[in-house]
């Protein structure tokens, strides 16, 4: 024991007490973090270590059918600066970095300047640490700008939706929003497929928050989203789109739609809308430019319904193509009492056969085949057709149609559904009615899918063509189909759409549009629809032009406004696929350039 | 001072147990640095294996930008663009240049052999500089 010369009891048990005390202290305090708190803070570091980073999916490619991309997932490097790494000397190298990025030097310094920023929720004054240049810089810009030399400015690479092809077949296509959801078309039907399976992977950082690679525990790999193959054929996208714009700056219309099909399979390979939008820039064009008018816009579709009329007698037998019609009559009878049949548009046209009664285009000709066939048989006919029925193949947004129940028929209907009254339709029905006479009476799904396929190539899922049903039979499509190549011919209401040495078939239509509860004498719906070549049909066409105001403030006719358009992208397809004219002597085409272009 | 004399049983007993203690140090620290550099390889083959797996993510999103820029340079739109730029003055084909003939021409002979001769795949290159900006061909 130390010597009380040296220092008094007293202060010895105090030293001695603080220093016990200080010990119990840490023993406590020791104790409270290993025994009581132990777990819990061991979680923490546990935790503090552990990472688990999301490994992003790709999402798939759309592809036409000849696998021209169409839509892809393409990386992006999002730029921006941290204005306090700015370093005196980086100043001088804005100017470069500006140029790269086609943007003003003096912005680019701007942006660079360090600043503050308030916080709203708890009004905390903080130091800019991130500032925006450019949403989107490629990888080899952004190379560029590394290679510069400004640490203060850097990128984070994001992956964003690019539709190469623009605004080719957009309305089918659909587009990714800001939010990353799929809005409309194959992009929101086929995002289970396209949008692929995220992974993650759980590992452990150092102090840096570095990656401690050699600590991963679990990794699960991402799939990435399979590809969708469409029916689209680009080229013919491209010729349609092409004429739908011309149609637009000639006329003027409200809207233009134009379908380009296989009719023995139903594959759309073109879906022109006008007007339209770039996937790219959805944002930038008003929201009904968005609509996928063809199937959700209806319209009366006037004298090509008489299809239905004229098909439906010939499968029941009730008439042949030669049977003579008295379209000089202003009612006829039915079932005892007399209907009064509509007026003809192309003047009088006295007793003529039924072949004629489609390529004149006669009202009251149509109207007495209606009545041939009844009420009900006519009604059966037009949903056998598919009008009044969802394709179902485009998802939502398609429309029904309006096709009235018998109970809501008037005494008039029957004389003028089968002239395309009273009845509404979307372009698609209209084009898939004139598609089941090309294809031997069997009504056919459109297909826009072909297939599902993934990252090898390897089919996942195929969609072959589907009948929907038998409309007529082949012997009544077949009567009907010659009869249509009247239409396009010499002394049938479109002259316009002859292809000389093809066999068009098809048929005019120029329907009224309704104003205020009656038939508007200006506005007009122009259609064309029909196939090529007639007696092997392999594309089929429909152009509609809605409210269409020609230059010389003449009405917009089918024959005049449609049909020209029909044989414009004809031609030019006939000329793409290398379709041979088919005569029967013929053994090849040879295509010959006559002139220097 | 009386020497005291140690037991050789027991100078061997020592001996044994500094040999023992000896090599129990020897394999712990031999296994020690064993199990370091282990780790390390671990490390270092780790790094690598996720440089490798970067790299090979880097190359995809390389390779999915690049086709990308080649659809957009040969869409129908760029195209008819790079045409106009060029001047090419390009028009569809009106249906009056094409002659669809009913069968294959009767050549003369000495043409024919000529054709024959000649009828050899050619195969046309576009380069993406053409369509880029510069006009290369080969």
């Amino acid at each position: 024991m130390m010597s009380p010369a040296f220092i008094s009891r007293w202060r010895f048990a105090l030293v001695f007490s603080a220093i016990t005390l200080g010990y119990c202290g840490i023993m406590a305090r020791l104790y409270l973090l290993q025994v009581v708190r132990g777990p819990e803070i061991a979680a923490m570091a546990e935790h503090s270590r552990e990472r688990i980073d999301v490994l992003r999916a790709r999402r798939g490619n759309i592809t036409d059918r000849s696998g021209n991309l169409m839509a892809a997932t393409s990386p992006v490097i999002e730029l921006g600066v941290d204005p306090e790494k700015m370093r005196p000397e980086d100043e001088a190298k804005l100017p470069a970095v500006a140029k790269i990025l086609g943007m003003d030097a003096d912005e680019l310094s701007r942006l660079c300047q360090p600043g503050t920023i308030t916080s709203k929720e708890t009004g905390e004054v903080r130091k800019i640490r991130w500032r925006k240049i450019a949403d989107a810089v490629s990888d080899s810009n952004y190379d560029k700008i590394r290679a510069a030399g400004v640490p203060a400015i850097y990128g984070n690479r994001k992956y964003v939706r690019n539709y190469p092809s623009g605004m080719a077949a957009s309305h089918l296509i659909g587009f990714m929003n800001k939010e990353e959801a799929a809005v409309m078309g194959v992009e929101g039907q086929f995002d289970y497929y396209l949008r692929g399976q995220d992974g993650w992977r759980e590992t452990e950082i150092d102090a840096r928050r570095k990656e401690m690679v050699q600590f991963e525990k679990r990794e699960i790999a991402p799939r990435d989203g399979m590809n969708v193959e469409l029916t689209i054929d680009l080229a013919i996208q491209d010729m349609a789109d092409r004429q739908a714009a011309k149609l637009a700056d000639t006329y003027h219309p409200e809207s233009v739609v134009i379908i380009v099909s296989d009719p023995k399979t139903g594959d759309i390979l073109a879906l022109s809308n006008w007007p339209s939008f770039d996937p790219n820039n959805y944002g930038s064009v008003p929201v009904e430019n968005l609509r996928n008018r063809a199937i959700t816009d209806v319209y009366e579709p006037g004298s090509t319904f008489k299809i239905v009329a004229v098909a439906g007698a010939l499968d029941e037998h009730l008439v042949t193509p030669n049977t003579l019609v008295d379209c000089s009559a202003s009612a006829a009878s039915y079932r005892g009492r007399m209907v009064n049949l509509p007026g003809e548009s192309h003047g009088p046209l006295g007793t003529i056969p039924v072949s004629s009664v489609v390529s004149l285009s006669s009202n009251k000709g149509a109207a007495q085949l209606g009545m041939k066939i009844g009420e009900e048989n006519f009604l059966d006919y037009v949903y056998k057709f598919g009008f009044g029925k969802r394709t179902d193949a485009f998802g939502p947004g398609e429309v029904l149609g309006i096709v009235h129940p018998l109970d809501k028929w008037d005494g008039l209907t029957i004389s003028r559904m089968p002239m395309g009254q009273a009845v509404c339709v979307t372009a698609v029905q209209m084009h898939y009615a004139m598609s089941t006479v090309a294809s031997g009476g069997v009504l056919l799904s459109p297909r826009i899918v072909r297939r599902v396929y993934d990252a090898a190539g390897n089919t996942v899922f195929s969609f072959p063509a589907k009948a929907r049903d038998r409309a007529v039979s082949s012997e009544a499509a077949e009567k009907l189909r010659i009869m249509l190549e009247g239409v396009a011919s010499k002394g049938g209401t479109a002259p316009k759409a002859e292809i000389p040495g093809f066999e068009v078939a098809g048929k005019t239509g120029t329907s009224q549009k309704v104003e205020n509860g009656h038939y508007s004498h200006t506005k007009h719906v122009a259609t064309f629809t029909g196939f090529f070549p007639a007696s092997d049909p392999k594309i089929a066409v429909t152009v509609v032009v809605n409210d269409g105001k020609r230059p010389d403030g003449g009405i917009c006719y089918g024959g005049t406004v449609a049909a020209p358009a029909f044989k414009e992208i004809a031609t030019q397809i006939i000329q793409y696929m290398a379709m041979e004219p088919p005569k029967p002597s013929g053994s090849g085409m040879i295509a010959e350039n006559r002139t220097s272009r | 001072m009386k020497k005291t004399t140690r037991n050789p049983q027991d100078t061997i007993y020592i001996y044994r147990i500094a040999t023992l203690l000896a090599l129990n140090l020897l394999t712990a620290t031999a296994g020690g640095l064993g199990l370091l550099y282990m780790r390390q390889q671990i490390s270092a083959t780790a790094e690598r294996v996720r440089a490798t797996q970067l790299a090979i993510a880097d190359t995809d999103r390389r390779l999915q930008y690049v086709n990308v820029q080649i659809a957009e340079a040969t869409s129908p739109d760029a195209l008819k663009r790079r045409a106009a730029e060029l001047a090419l003055n390009l028009n569809v084909p009106a249906n009056t240049q094409v002659v669809h003939l009913a069968g294959l021409p009767q050549l003369p002979g000495k043409v024919s052999a000529i054709a024959s001769a000649t009828a050899e795949p050619i195969f046309v290159t576009f380069e993406l500089a053409l369509l880029k900006g510069g006009v290369t061909s080969r």
